[in-house]
């Protein structure tokens, strides 16, 4: 509006507007406001087709519509663009559409300003322009209709689409995209082209980079590949892109890329799904080793030639595929003969590889034998199968043969067949019961030997079952163990049972049943094996029941059974016997052991013991005490044997036994005897008395007849009471009642009064005494107790010599200022069974033997009890026949030896004279050895001497070893013995000397470290 | 050097009094005294006034040394050799019986033909060589 306008005046200003109207190039109309009146320009009113005269239009009453483009409700009076510009409102292009009522619509661009009245500046008119951009708006709608079409067709397709601006790296998706992938739209406005390229899967972006590139620089006209992209969830989504530029800027260069992206998972997965089945096939094809697989196309030539084939044939994949199968692996001759049969049943020449797969053409699969032949030459018998292979349309493209190797089946057929059978020819020939037992329990197949077991006949036992023979005790355990084995819960079942042979006889049996299912794991039939134990059954019923009758024994013995450990002294078995007079429950026995129970006094007893086992494997019975649990104590005597368990373990089984009862049964014994004896004496004392004064003639004379009577009487009593004496004197001796005074004495006068107190004894025998050798020295010894020893000994002399002869006795000095005196008779000598008892209490010779001989039996066993008690020793020497020699070596005063102080003394009885040197050399430094070189000597020099300990070989020139050694071990059994000896030792030397040492086992380091500890055992029991 | 003369012999026992009496009033013409008991032994010995008195250890009622200890408060033994016989004889007896006062001791069963010659040689002894 120029300043002219606003210089108008009223009247003239309508008609201003009009013309101004007129003049404006476009559509445009004005509205007075204050009278509601519109005017046109014939611009507008063309396009609104408004006649053209109309003026003044009301605009309540227009004839035509207004609306927004997108819609069809009219607008509101007051939205009208002239009454929004009348309310001062300026704008400009704002679409809307006009509908008149009697054409089509028209489409405006509206823009609208109030003009003012120049002098009142009040609302005058408003003027709204109106461009018709109907052409234009129709293109955009067709465009936008188009747009929405293609956004439907993508969203049927499940395609998004995107724009990437490739020069900002921004990017649009469509809504279509976000949901593809999961995202909201606003998510994806934060997204440019880095962040969905990171999307992608990292083993696709290679070669999206790359399909990318390779269109950007336009060697590609299409983007265009597949690749995995992230769904906002995680999962990848197969996504098919199709983009390309389609805007360039002014330099040409790439401005606008868009594509779309199309979901193609299923497709993926599809795919994927048969690339699994051909690498299955393909596995299977190349894995199936035992197979041969071999494909051919129409025309017979080979296009697979799996492994199996290769090892089949011995051709590789190389060597064979392209070749035509007929002529390479099969046998002609059998080509032409199959040729000539289908020609034949055909009606038509069929050759070649048509004859292989005639039946296959016709969509038969057919099997049949046939000869390969492998690249040797080798002939092999094949099961051949072929089939064809179609493509989707059912077409043949080719052969399969599936060839399996009949040779080898062949082979393992014969080889079932052989064992079939060898299983049948052990089965008949076993001594072992075997049989094939039906579900039900028949007998189906059953052979010799559970026949004979049995005692049936084949028929017999095929006519029964295995219920029938069975103990009915036994049968209820089989039949559930029968079941377990259908089940499946065992392999196979084993059990003693019982069987009743035909004869009704029980017998006792092994049986192993195993069950025999066909291939499809349904049970078929038993298999049992039925081994007759009956034999072992009873023996070892024998020995369970002489097991249990020990057991009783052991546990009902009234003597003392222990097992012990032989190195921890702890009991592993123990008796009643032992246990109940202890007084400690058995838990209690079993935790202490031997030393705990016993005092400590018999320590040197116990070590003692346990060096008997270790060296002699058993120790001899000796008594001890055992301490009760209230610590009172009870005697025992224990002897035992050391084993060597099966596992290596060292034991020694005792015998102990509770000796208090027998201590007091010999306390009683003993108080009788003396008892009996003392009061014996007094009546004797009277008998003896009386005879002695008649047969004196004190009371005058006694008729001739009477006397001699009287006489034996007299003589009678006079035994009686030297027995009386023995009798008190031993039980003395025993009880350690005797006592014994030393004191200096000479030794010439009490020989001297014990021969003339024998000598009358010896002329009523015949026998005369002689004294031979005096020697005038003092020894230490009580008189009296010496007498009684030299009566003993002279009286024995005198009775076992013949009449006429002659007993010696001898004195000599021994060492270390002993005196020696012997006896020495020559008559009958002492038989060989006797020597072992010679010294024991009411020993005799033989009983037969002693109606002139008179004695009481208790002589040497005094003589015995007596020497030692003077501190002296007593041996003999005696040949049967030969006459004896007994003599008692006395101590000049009380001599105690004591290993510590003195250098033991060793006698060696050997007659290797340069043995013996080596030996004492060995010891020269700590042990003085004496040698003996034969048995004589070795005598000698036993009576002359006193030794620590005699080492004793058993082959001497004059003798065995043995006598001497029964010498040793009866008079002086303190003196250790060692066998040392080339030959072999006698059980009963054995058991009773220190140790036994083989000459050609032994080296002589083994002698020195035996003779050590024999002497370190002396000293340890100081 | 008195000759022995009188003898006392204490015994329980009948037969053993009896030999005794052979063999010392017929072998060794003594006088013999004879007691059946220590209780006999005390009333009649001490006037009896024996030269030896022999008497047995083992009694019924008063034994041989009670019966001596009772009879040293009655008698005086200066002139009296006792001699016990006893037929036990362990050497620590004879010298508890010599405590007691006893001369000697004779050992049952004794030698009847000899006993008196035997007591004759302790009656030398008794009253020194």
């Amino acid at each position: 509006m120029d300043s002219n306008n606003q210089h108008a005046t009223a009247q003239a200003s309508e008609e201003f507007v009009r013309n101004f109207l007129a003049a404006t190039p476009t559509p445009a109309l004005a509205f007075f406001g204050n009278s509601n009146s519109i005017v046109f320009n014939t611009l507008a009113a063309d396009a609104l087709n408004i006649a053209h005269d109309a003026q003044n239009i009301d605009a309540n009453d227009l004839g035509f519509t207004v609306s927004n483009t997108d819609e069809h409700f009219p607008l509101a009076a007051s939205q009208m663009p002239w009454v929004r510009a009348w309310r001062g409102e300026t704008f400009s292009n704002v679409s809307l559409k006009i509908s008149p009522s009697n054409s089509s619509p028209v489409v405006v661009l509206c823009s609208g300003k109030l003009m003012r009245h120049p002098e009142s500046q009040l609302p005058y008119v408003a003027f709204v322009t109106l461009a018709d951009v109907t052409p234009q708006f129709d293109k955009e709608m067709l465009q936008e209709k188009n747009q929405q079409h293609l956004q439907m067709l993508l969203a049927g397709t499940n395609t998004g689409t995107w724009e990437w601006n490739i020069q900002t790296g921004e990017m649009q998706f469509s809504a279509q995209w976000s949901a593809l992938l999961g995202y909201s739209k606003a998510e994806l406005s934060e997204f440019n082209f880095d962040s969905w390229r990171d999307l992608h899967h990292p083993d696709d972006l290679p070669k999206v980079s790359e399909t990318i590139r390779a269109h950007l620089q336009g060697t590609e006209p299409l983007f265009s590949t597949i690749s995995r992209i992230k769904h906002k969830d995680g999962h990848w989504v197969w996504l098919q892109v199709h983009g390309r530029i389609y805007r360039r800027d002014d330099k040409n260069q790439p401005l606008l890329l868009a594509g779309i992206h199309l979901d193609v998972s299923d497709v993926r997965a599809y795919e994927k799904q048969a690339k699994v089945s051909e690498s299955y096939m393909a596995a299977v094809v190349n894995s199936s080793a035992n197979v041969a697989i071999i494909a051919t196309d129409t025309e017979g030539v080979i296009t697979i030639f799996n492994p199996g084939a290769q090892m089949l044939l011995g051709y590789t994949e190389e060597e064979i595929i392209g070749k035509h199968t007929p002529a390479i692996l099969h046998l002609e001759s059998e080509v032409v003969k199959r040729s000539i049969q289908l020609s034949e049943q055909e009606g038509k020449e069929i050759t070649g590889f048509d004859v292989f797969v005639y039946d296959a053409r016709r969509g038969n699969a057919e099997t049949r034998a046939w000869t390969y032949i492998d690249k040797q030459g080798e002939h092999l018998s094949v099961s051949l199968t072929v089939s064809s292979l179609l493509d989707d349309s059912g077409n043949i493209i080719g052969f399969l043969g599936i060839a399996i190797d009949e040779t080898a089946q062949r082979k393992a057929e014969e080889q079932a067949q052989v064992a079939v059978q060898r299983f049948t020819g052990a089965f008949e020939s076993t001594a072992v019961g075997m049989a094939l037992v039906s579900l039900e329990g028949r007998w189906m197949v059953v052979n010799d030997a559970l026949c004979q077991m049995l005692g049936y006949t084949r028929e017999e036992l095929l006519a029964s079952d295995f219920q029938t023979i069975t103990h009915p005790d036994d049968l209820e355990n089989d039949l559930a163990l029968l079941t377990k084995l259908l089940a499946g819960d065992v392999q196979n079942y084993s059990m003693h049972k019982r069987y009743y042979r035909k004869d009704g006889q029980l017998i006792q049996a092994l049986l192993w049943v195993a069950i025999v299912r066909d291939r499809n794991g349904a049970p078929i039939h038993f298999v049992s094996q039925i081994q007759n134990i009956t034999e072992e059954y009873l023996a070892r019923q024998r020995l369970e029941s002489s097991e249990t009758r020990l057991r009783g024994l052991f546990d009902l013995s009234p003597i003392g059974i222990i097992l012990m450990d032989f190195q921890t002294g702890k009991a592993i078995e123990a008796n009643r016997a032992v246990i109940a007079p202890t007084g400690y429950s058995d838990e209690e026995f079993f935790q202490i052991t031997d030393r705990e129970i016993t005092p400590r006094e018999y320590a040197p007893a116990m070590s003692q013991a346990i060096d008997q086992l270790r060296n002699t494997g058993r120790y001899e019975a000796f008594e001890k005490e055992h301490i009760r649990k209230d610590g009172s104590r009870y005697p025992v005597l224990a002897q035992g044997i050391l084993m060597k368990e099966p596992s290596g373990r060292l034991v020694v089984w005792s015998l102990v036994e509770d000796i208090s009862e027998r201590k007091r049964l010999d306390r009683i014994k003993n108080e009788f005897v003396s008892t009996v004896s003392h009061e014996l004496r007094t009546p004797l004392t009277s008998i003896s008395g009386a005879l002695s004064l008649i047969v004196g003639g004190v009371l005058g004379e006694v008729p001739s007849e009477i006397l001699d009577m009287l006489k034996i009487a007299a003589k009678s009593s006079e035994r009686l009471s030297l027995l009386v004496n023995d009798l008190l004197d031993m039980d003395k001796l025993l009880a350690g009642k005797m006592d014994v005074k030393l004191e200096l004495l000479d030794l010439q006068p009490v020989i001297n009064e014990a021969v003339s107190a024998m000598a009358a004894f010896g002329s009523s025998h015949g026998v005369k005494i002689i004294n031979t050798g005096k020697l005038h020295k003092q020894i230490r010894t009580d008189k009296g107790r010496l007498l009684q020893i030299l009566n003993n000994l002279l009286s024995n002399a005198c009775k076992h010599s013949k009449p006429g002869g002659q007993v010696t006795l001898h004195c000599e000095a021994g060492p270390e200022d002993s005196v020696i005196i012997n006896i020495i008779d020559n008559g009958q000598g002492i038989p060989d069974e006797f020597r072992s008892r010679i010294f024991q209490k009411f020993a005799q010779a033989d009983a037969t033997d002693t109606s002139d001989t008179q004695g009481t039996g208790l002589g040497l066993a005094i003589c015995k009890e007596l020497t030692e008690r003077l501190g002296g020793v007593i041996g003999y020497e005696s040949e049967e026949g030969q006459g004896s020699h007994f003599w008692i070596r006395l101590p000049r005063a009380e001599t105690e030896f004591n290993f510590e102080e003195r250098t033991p003394r060793v006698l060696h009885v050997e007659d290797d004279s340069d043995f013996a040197r080596l030996v004492a050399l060995q010891v020269s430094n700590w042990i003085d050895m004496d040698l003996a070189s034969d048995l004589s000597t070795a005598f000698e020099k036993i009576r002359l001497n006193h030794y620590d300990l005699i080492l004793l070989d058993l082959f001497l020139p004059d003798g065995h070893g043995e006598s001497l050694w029964e010498t040793i071990h009866l008079a002086q059994p303190d003196v250790p013995i060692v066998i040392l000896s080339g030959h072999e030792v006698p059980r009963k030397l054995a058991d009773n000397v220190a140790a036994v040492l083989h000459k050609d086992e032994s080296t002589l380091s083994r002698v020195v470290s035996t003779l050590h500890s024999i002497f370190k055992m002396g000293e340890a029991q100081e | 050097m008195s000759t022995l003369q009188k003898i006392a012999h204490v015994d329980d026992d009948e037969s053993i009094r009896a030999i005794a009496k052979v063999a010392l009033e017929r072998i060794g013409k003594f006088t013999l005294l004879s007691c059946a008991s220590g209780k006999e032994a005390l009333e009649r010995i001490p006037e009896f006034a024996p030269d030896i008195i022999l008497l047995d250890v083992m009694m019924p009622g008063l034994d041989g040394p009670t019966t001596l200890k009772q009879l040293r408060e009655k008698m005086n033994f200066e002139k009296t050799a006792v001699i016990f016989m006893t037929a036990k004889v362990q050497s620590s007896e004879v010298e508890y019986y010599k405590s007691l006062g006893a001369f000697n001791v004779i050992l049952k069963p004794f030698d009847a033909m000899g006993l008196s010659d035997q007591l004759k040689n302790y009656w030398v002894q008794f009253n020194g060589e």
